[in-house]
């Protein structure tokens, strides 16, 4: 018995190899997916996976023209067999559109109005001070100077994110600042989107009536059923989880229901319970959920939190939840999970996400941007986070001493930006899922010494690569109902039969 | 389970880029070092030793198959690269790179008379 030759080609291969360099590759990545298949993904984010021999055969210019792997190589843009010129033009329009994000420059403006907070929460990503006093709110003269600076910025829409603290612990500040953003959008014209981020805990009818009268939207925490989140956000009372149920209650009551969104952040005592978690936003009726890790700042570093787990941890929480969600799905609730929708999007449309942590270059400044209560400006809240730990790596200048020309376009925001180019880091560029990722500088100075980072070793990487290999697998499988549910998810298109929330 | 391992890499049929790329994927799991050898210069010793416990006993294995796709990879990077380069540099052109005529094209023109199919 003759060995089969090992240069036997599969049904896709020209074997008389006439069309022998006949096409040209387009720019792409790969990722061996499994002993047989390879995952494809071009510099636009299209993808394919491919028997391996095709593969082969693709790279070494053997692909038979008329096998369906060429044709649909040549629709998804890997490949050109005549004139290029229309799918570099195709592939140019597409990667404008992929990087649109940077045309509008920063769009996210951060207020940090006071860092008072009655909360206090060992994983607290800032450090907060007790409620009472002011030294530790932003004065009225910061708030009109960071106004100021923020109408600078070229972006048409800008969304203005209130935070703390617990900012609704200096509501006269947020009335002053949303009465004088619009006051100066009467002359500026731009979409302005007001977002206060809260624990709901302060929350009176008389906020509540303000914020209908200005369309104010509310982000808050929540970290999953009664005894988790109340251990996860102590207070006096220990009564977090009651005051959010309520006050939720009454915000949507008078804002409307899809007005209050929440986020949850995973603390190793949340690994355990990934089902009740969803469970409970799906009690409390939320459309999603954003199923966060603890980031290395402020007080999970200072009380050892973010150590205690690793992205393995994480990731197999994550897994867990996201079943859980797509059952959910299944039985008729509609519920997404943002963080897999923000890659989704990536993934199935030709169109960016603004979400800062994913982008190349990294949105550090230039997509979003922190005013903190003392007049200091930093490139993102993580970098205001490093800040009240010491490290003013990233402070990009101050509203009263330093212009819009000094902070935006000096020589630390520029070393950021270029320090987070994917296409250039070590470890990144060559990676298949670059097209979805972010260089986040600021978490590997936190974590690694160094902006650039080390791939290999970063739990940033470790987290991005298996939640994305978790959803080209889930993709993968073929399953026709996560493939319209994601794809519901990536495009904001309805799926049919499932439950809509109330309004 | 190994504690250290020595892998024999001949530079004349792998790029110096190829062997690079290879060594830094592994240094999550293992201390890499690359040293030439004294006796054949054509080839580099690359040394593995575990950051903790043990090495994963396929590491050679997974170095041999890693290194052939990034030889693959750097093929494939300078085969497309002029492709890339304009790619991108047509999507952020204020022209034309491609076609420098057409910068002066009138959206209103037909030339190939595609409205009168209609």
């Amino acid at each position: 018995m003759m060995a089969t030759p090992a240069t036997t080609l599969s049904a896709s291969v020209d074997s008389a190899d006439t069309s022998a360099r006949a096409y040209k590759l387009l720019p792409f990545r790969f990722e061996r997916w499994t002993e047989q298949e390879v995952l494809l993904v071009n510099d636009v984010g299209d993808f394919l996976f491919l028997d391996a021999r095709s593969f082969e055969a693709l790279i070494g210019h053997r692909l038979a023209p008329t096998s369906a792997d060429y044709r649909n190589l040549k629709a998804k843009l890997f490949l050109s067999d005549g004139d290029p010129t229309v799918p570099i033009e195709l592939l140019a329009t597409r990667y404008r559109t992929q990087k649109s994000f940077l045309s509008g420059f920063t769009a996210l403006h951060l207020f940090v109005i006071t860092l008072r907070c009655d909360h206090s929460c060992p994983y607290c990503q800032v450090s907060r001070v007790k409620e009472s006093g002011t030294r530790w709110d932003m004065s009225r003269e910061t708030a009109e100077r960071a106004i100021e600076l923020m109408f600078r910025s070229p972006a048409q829409s800008l969304k203005v994110e209130i935070q703390g603290g617990e900012p609704l612990l200096n509501f006269d500040l947020i009335r002053f600042i949303v009465e004088r953003v619009i006051d100066r959008n009467r002359t500026e014209g731009r979409r302005i989107e007001f977002v206060i981020a809260t624990n709901l805990a302060p929350l009176d009818d008389e906020m509540l009536t303000y914020m209908k009268e200005r369309s104010i939207l509310l982000s808050t925490s929540l970290d999953g059923p009664a005894p988790l989140h109340d251990a996860n956000r102590p207070r006096p009372g220990r009564d977090s989880h009651s005051l959010v149920e309520k006050n939720l209650g009454r915000a949507r009551a008078e804002l409307g229901h899809d007005r209050i969104s929440a986020l949850m952040t995973t603390t190793e005592r949340s690994l355990a319970q990934p089902e009740a978690i969803v469970d409970e936003y799906v009690r409390l009726g939320f459309d999603s959920i954003f199923l966060r890790s603890i980031s290395p700042y402020g007080f999970a570093v200072r009380t050892g939190a973010a150590a205690r787990y690793q992205a393995a941890s994480f990731l197999d929480f994550y897994r867990v939840a996201l079943d859980r969600i797509i059952d959910w799905n299944r039985k008729g609730t509609a519920i997404r999970e943002v963080f897999a929708q923000i890659l989704l999007t990536k993934m199935m449309t030709p169109f960016p996400t603004h979400y800062v942590d994913l982008q190349s270059p990294g949105g550090a400044g230039i997509g979003a941007v922190a005013y903190n209560y003392d007049g200091e400006v930093y490139a993102s809240d993580e970098a205001r986070m490093l800040a009240e730990m010491g490290d003013l790596s990233f402070r990009l200048g101050n509203v009263h001493r330093d212009s819009y020309e000094q902070i935006f376009g000096g020589e630390k925001l520029r070393s950021l930006v270029a320090h987070s180019v994917l296409e250039s880091l070590p470890g990144c560029n060559r990676c298949a899922f670059l097209p979805f990722c972010g260089g986040d500088p600021i978490f590997h100075h936190r974590t690694q010494g160094d902006v650039i980072g080390h791939r290999p070793t970063s739990a940033f990487c470790a987290k991005n690569m298996g939640v994305l290999r978790h959803l080209f697998g889930q993709l993968r499988s073929g399953d026709p109902f996560i493939i319209d549910l994601f794809t519901s998810w990536a495009t904001g298109f309805p799926f049919p039969g499932l439950d809509e929330m109330p309004t | 389970m190994s504690e250290a391992v020595e892998i024999s890499v001949d530079t004349t049929l792998h790029s110096r880029r190829a062997i690079f790329e290879t060594c830094y994927k592994l240094t999550g799991g293992a201390f890499v070092s690359l040293t030439r050898d004294p006796q054949n210069p054509d080839f580099l010793v690359v040394s593995l030793r575990p950051r903790e416990g043990a090495l994963d006993p396929s590491i050679a294995g997974i170095f041999a198959n890693e290194l052939i796709d990034q030889e693959i990879r750097t093929a494939l990077d300078r085969e497309m690269a002029p492709i890339r380069e304009l790619i991108v540099a047509q999507a952020f052109a204020e022209g034309n790179l491609l076609d420098s005529l057409r910068d002066d094209g009138n959206s209103c023109d037909d030339p190939l008379g595609i409205s009168r199919l209609r």
